[in-house]
């Protein structure tokens, strides 16, 4: 019966997705002889002869009906753009997909186990466990697009040893996969930095060290308690990979699925919109499905039966970074630039290096870059800050909350972003608030598929038990055991997601949603620098500077908060 | 033990195989090309996909435009006026279409009817009303509703490609070994690259290659990449930021990007804040500055306009707020829309800036939702006649009037370059027009585009078309 819901559901996102801005009242006849020819005028007549084809004069019910009917016999529909059935590109691309998820997954696990390593094996010593969230939120803040292009350049273009775009054997799949599973990595060493953490402080490990385990045995047995936690994200991550690399597909010319999904969204080719969302949400729920059971597999009965023994909340040992560095940073060079001028453009100052007079370069249109990074950090800083709030507030509450909002939060994590802000776009309409409802929307998921597995730990631990035997109630027990407990990883977990929600935010621009050319947001200086990386490496390097360190800002500030 | 991971190995490795598009042989004489837009309509002709085919030498058209746009024969030889409605082709004997059939009148015909019967009607013979038919072997009659003095330059359209009569199957189009160009397109397996072989039976000589390897790469930094980095031999389009370490030739377009001012509401419906908007634009810096003098400087909507004497008007703006929109898609509009944005600001105006991908703005666009649009256009699409794209942009009853004039003196100028036969007179009297519709400053031209085809030092005899219909030829060939 559950199942059956869950299906159910599935389908009904699945159709509201794609067929949001044709209720909306969008004309997707227009958009679809705008994908068949780039330049032809759209006279009445042309668009009436693609309505007619499409048979889109019965409206967006009939078609709904349509589709929901053809669906439940398996049959996907014909792309309203090339007239083929969906069924051959989507099949291409989801194998494309696969293969490149995996690569990239194991780049991730190889990225968090490098970054995790070493403070692991010092726990486990009883040492500090002094984390490496520093560097981790270096790596998480870098943006694929650039990590992509730069080793396409070096490794590619200079060196000659991998090739730079298309997809033949599993060589074209190195580095879009090192792109893509460098930053996931960073993200997940934070998660599995605190899980491991705790997992070493917990009193069980103790008693194990003092009855004379050996440190191999207590080593496989704190992984097995901090892997309860990691699988689920891992599976978070990995779908999401799956579902939204198409920024990293573009850079490298591999025809994967999530550069199938948008490209389709654009050109409002309804069916194959339809089919890719249906594909990505059902990965994210197997991805979901699969970490849910890995938990219960690496927990065992304990799980259910009140007998977990987890660590008491404490303040977590910060690393060398303090939080006073990177705020610095920021606030110097926002004290520096802030008087200068970031939008008088000059053209005969292109591309100039950094020098006295422009202390980070100009950049292509020969504007002072130390101007705009300065007058961009306080919106790029704001924003992203208030929607990752926003984004723990909600992955709290669905977390915490119990499993069904879980299971919605397993389905739209993998979603691409453009796909659902073009949704949210026709029925909200272009601005800020677009931009942001559909950020949040797909950014919720992973803290709070995080913060539902740490709540169930809570639930399932053995002083629980005891609070719960001396007369403890509900609320007492969530306020002062489950949310201190879960608050500071998932907090972590979010903020060191910060840099790619400000990415996230200004690569909806062109959609008309969110920031516009000429504001000086930090998505944008890194996009409108990407195109000259190699011949003036400036216009990139200072605005993906600043991005790291509000990353790495933000990481410290959410440890500290408590 | 091992046998069962050796198994398993090779189950894994197999899987994965599947996955990649297969490798392909490369010889010594094939050309391997990487084009930005992968197929979007199966190949057919009748959208934009036709041009891919005439570019890669897979099919042809009737009729070619030189680099005058003016009509010149390819797969027919010759042709006549017969009556003001009637043309009459004669057809290029001795040629073969990939599937070995010969290239017959009726062939043509059939051709050019499904294509006049398509959804929807290819540009080039919208509301033309063409209808062919066959008059003996070779000769091939065509007619149209109304007189129609530029119908050979709209045969040369890459809508209208003739294919085998094979290829056409009920209401749809496959040029698979169909097609009478240097090369033959094997399959419509396309989404990832496409191996052309040599056409051995062509018409036109046998081509200099041995076959052609396509691959579609949407990124122009990457396509510029990939011929740095020796995989490809020519890469198309490649942005003008990464032409600092590549050999490319320079295609001046038919391509004008203006300034389109929307003279139907304030503030543009004030002729003298159109004037300021003109005298502000520095399109010789836009030029050198946004597009590092791969561009060239605009006179007129068309090239070749000779500079007009005005006396500035000194006109400024009072504060107005307009919106200048722009659209991302050709990587250095955002860039001369930031510029024009600064040089309109200097003249008072308050300008909001938008930039969206095309498909984005376009409904606003249409709607007449912003004041000011930086477009990029071409003048000289399917027929290259000066007229019917001045028609379509500027008459009170263009289908294209963005800028929304409606003057009937330029109506009257522009009607007299149509009702011209002569391709040459039809030209001065379109200059002339032209000269009308600048004089309005609803359309402030900036500059003409270039397109730069990247090539390694071993290939010669690309194709530098104009029109962007023709890439690679017979002719073209590695060292």
């Amino acid at each position: 019966m559950r199942v059956l819901g869950r299906l159910c559901a599935l389908l009904a996102l699945t159709a509201v997705i794609g067929l949001l801005p044709l209720v909306a009242g969008r004309d997707p006849a227009l958009a679809v002889l705008r994908a068949r020819s780039a330049d032809r005028e759209p006279d009445a007549e042309a668009i009436a002869s693609v309505r007619r084809e499409l048979g889109l004069d019965g409206g967006p019910f009939e078609l709904l009906g349509r589709w929901s009917g053809r669906a439940l016999h398996g049959d996907l529909g014909t792309s309203w753009v090339s007239g083929e059935p969906v069924t051959a590109p989507l099949g291409a691309a989801i194998g494309v997909s696969v293969t490149l998820t995996a690569l990239a997954a194991v780049v991730a696990l190889l990225v968090m186990t490098a970054l995790v390593g070493r403070p692991f094996v010092l726990g486990l010593r009883g040492r500090s466990p002094s984390s490496r969230a520093g560097l981790a939120a270096v790596l998480a803040a870098l943006p694929e697009f650039l990590i992509g292009s730069v080793l396409l350049l070096v490794v590619s273009v200079r060196l000659g040893w991998l090739p730079t775009s298309g997809w033949r054997d599993l060589s074209y799949a190195v580095l879009p996969s090192i792109a893509l599973g460098t930053p996931a990595g960073a993200v997940l060493a934070v998660v599995a930095g605190d899980a491991l953490r705790d997992a070493v402080a917990a009193p069980w490990l103790r008693s194990w060290t003092a009855a004379g385990f050996g440190a191999r045995t207590i080593a496989l047995a704190v992984l097995r308690r901090a892997g309860s936690v990691v699988t689920g994200q891992l599976g978070i991550v990995v779908a999401g990979m799956f579902g939204s690399a198409a920024t990293v597909e573009v850079v490298f010319g591999v025809p994967g699925l999530g550069r199938l999904a948008v490209d389709a969204a654009l050109a409002q080719d309804v069916p194959v919109v339809q089919a890719c969302v249906l594909v990505i949400l059902l990965t994210g729920a197997a991805a979901g499905a699969i970490g849910a059971l890995a938990q219960r597999l690496l927990l065992g009965p304990a799980l259910t039966d009140g007998a977990l023994e987890s660590a008491a909340p404490r303040p977590v040992v910060s690393g060398r970074l303090g939080l006073v560095l990177p705020a610095a940073a920021v606030v110097s060079v926002v004290l520096w630039g802030i008087w200068r001028d970031p939008f008088t453009v000059d053209l005969s100052a292109r591309l100039l290096p950094p020098s006295a007079a422009h202390p980070m370069g100009t950049d292509a249109l020969g504007r002072d870059l130390l101007a705009r990074v300065a007058h961009g950090a306080l919106h790029t800083a704001v924003l992203a800050t208030g929607v990752t709030v926003l984004v723990v507030v909600i992955a709290l509450l669905v977390g915490i909350a119990g499993r069904r909002g879980s299971a919605a939060a397993d389905l739209v994590n993998a979603l691409p972003t453009v796909v659902v802000a073009l949704a949210v776009a026709a029925t909200a309409g272009p601005g800020w608030t677009s931009a942001v409802i559909a950020v949040a929307a797909v950014a919720w998921a992973p803290p709070a598929a995080h913060a539902r597995s740490l709540a169930l730990e809570q639930r399932g631990s053995a002083h629980l038990t005891a609070a719960r035997a001396l007369g403890a109630s509900t609320r007492h027990i969530l306020l002062r055991h489950v949310l201190p407990a879960v608050l500071p990883p998932v907090l972590r977990n979010a903020f060191v997601r910060l840099p790619a929600i400000a990415l996230a935010l200004a690569s909806l621009g062109y959609l008309g949603l969110g920031a516009q050319p000429p504001e000086p947001e930090w998505g944008l200086l890194l996009a409108e620098g990407m195109p000259n990386v190699e011949r003036a490496p400036w216009v990139v390097v200072f605005p993906a500077a600043a991005l790291v360190t509000l990353g790495v800002g933000a990481v410290v500030a959410a440890s500290r908060m408590r | 033990m091992l046998l069962r991971r050796t198994l398993l190995a090779a189950a894994v490795l197999s899987l994965t195989a599947g996955c990649f598009a297969g490798s392909q042989a490369e010889g010594p004489a094939r050309l391997r090309v990487t084009l930005p837009f992968a197929p979007v309509q199966s190949l057919s002709p009748w959208g934009d996909d036709g041009v891919t085919l005439t570019r890669l030498g897979i099919a042809e058209t009737l009729v070619r435009l030189d680099a005058d746009g003016k009509p010149q024969p390819l797969l027919a030889e010759s042709w006549t006026r017969k009556s003001p409605t009637t043309w009459s082709f004669r057809v290029r004997g001795g040629v073969k279409f990939h599937d070995g059939t010969a290239l017959t009148a009726a062939a043509a015909a059939d051709a050019l009817n499904r294509a006049a019967a398509a959804s929807p009607v290819p540009r080039a013979i919208k509301g033309v009303g063409v209808s062919a038919k066959a008059a003996g072997d070779l000769d091939l009659e065509v007619s149209t509703v109304a007189p129609d003095p530029t119908l050979p330059q709209r045969l040369s359209s890459a809508n209208l490609v003739v294919l085998s009569p094979a290829a056409y199957q009920g209401e749809r189009v496959s040029p698979v070994k169909a097609g009478t160009g240097p090369f033959v397109l094997p399959d419509l397996n396309v989404t990832a690259g496409a191996t052309l072989s040599r056409f051995d039976g062509y018409w036109d000589g046998v081509p200099a290659l041995s076959g052609v390897d396509v691959r579609f790469v949407p990124d122009g930094n990457t396509r510029a990449a990939a011929l740095r980095a020796g995989e490809v031999d020519v890469a198309t389009t490649v942005p003008i930021s990464g032409l600092a370490n590549v050999t490319a030739a320079e295609v001046p377009l038919p391509r004008t990007v203006s300034v389109l001012l929307n003279t139907a509401k304030p503030p543009f419906a004030d002729p003298r804040l159109r004037a300021a908007v003109r005298e502000a634009v520095d399109p010789a810096a836009l030029a050198k500055g946004v597009y590092e003098g791969h561009a060239d400087p605009a006179t007129g909507v068309f090239r070749g306009t000779a500079p007009r004497q005005i006396t500035p008007t000194g006109a400024t703006a009072g504060g107005q707020k307009i919106t200048l929109a722009t659209w991302s898609d050709r990587p250095e509009l955002p860039g001369v829309v930031t510029a024009v944005a600064e040089s309109l600001r200097g003249k008072g105006f308050e300008v909001e800036q938008v930039v969206r991908k095309y498909s984005q703005l376009e409904p606003d666009l249409l709607a007449g939702n912003f004041d000011a649009v930086i477009f990029s256009r071409s003048y000289a699409m399917d027929s290259g006649d000066l007229a019917a794209n001045l028609s379509l942009d500027f008459s009170c009853s263009g289908g294209f009037n963005l800028v929304k004039v409606c003057d009937p003196a330029l109506d009257t100028a522009i009607g007299q370059a149509l009702a011209l036969d002569d391709v040459t007179a039809r030209r001065t009297a379109s200059m002339r027009a032209q000269d009308a519709v600048l004089t309005t400053n609803a359309v402030v031209p900036l500059v003409h585009e270039r397109t730069m085809i990247g090539r390694s030092g071993a290939v010669s005899g690309l194709s530098t078309d104009p029109y962007e219909r023709l890439l690679i030829t017979g002719k073209t060939r590695m060292s």
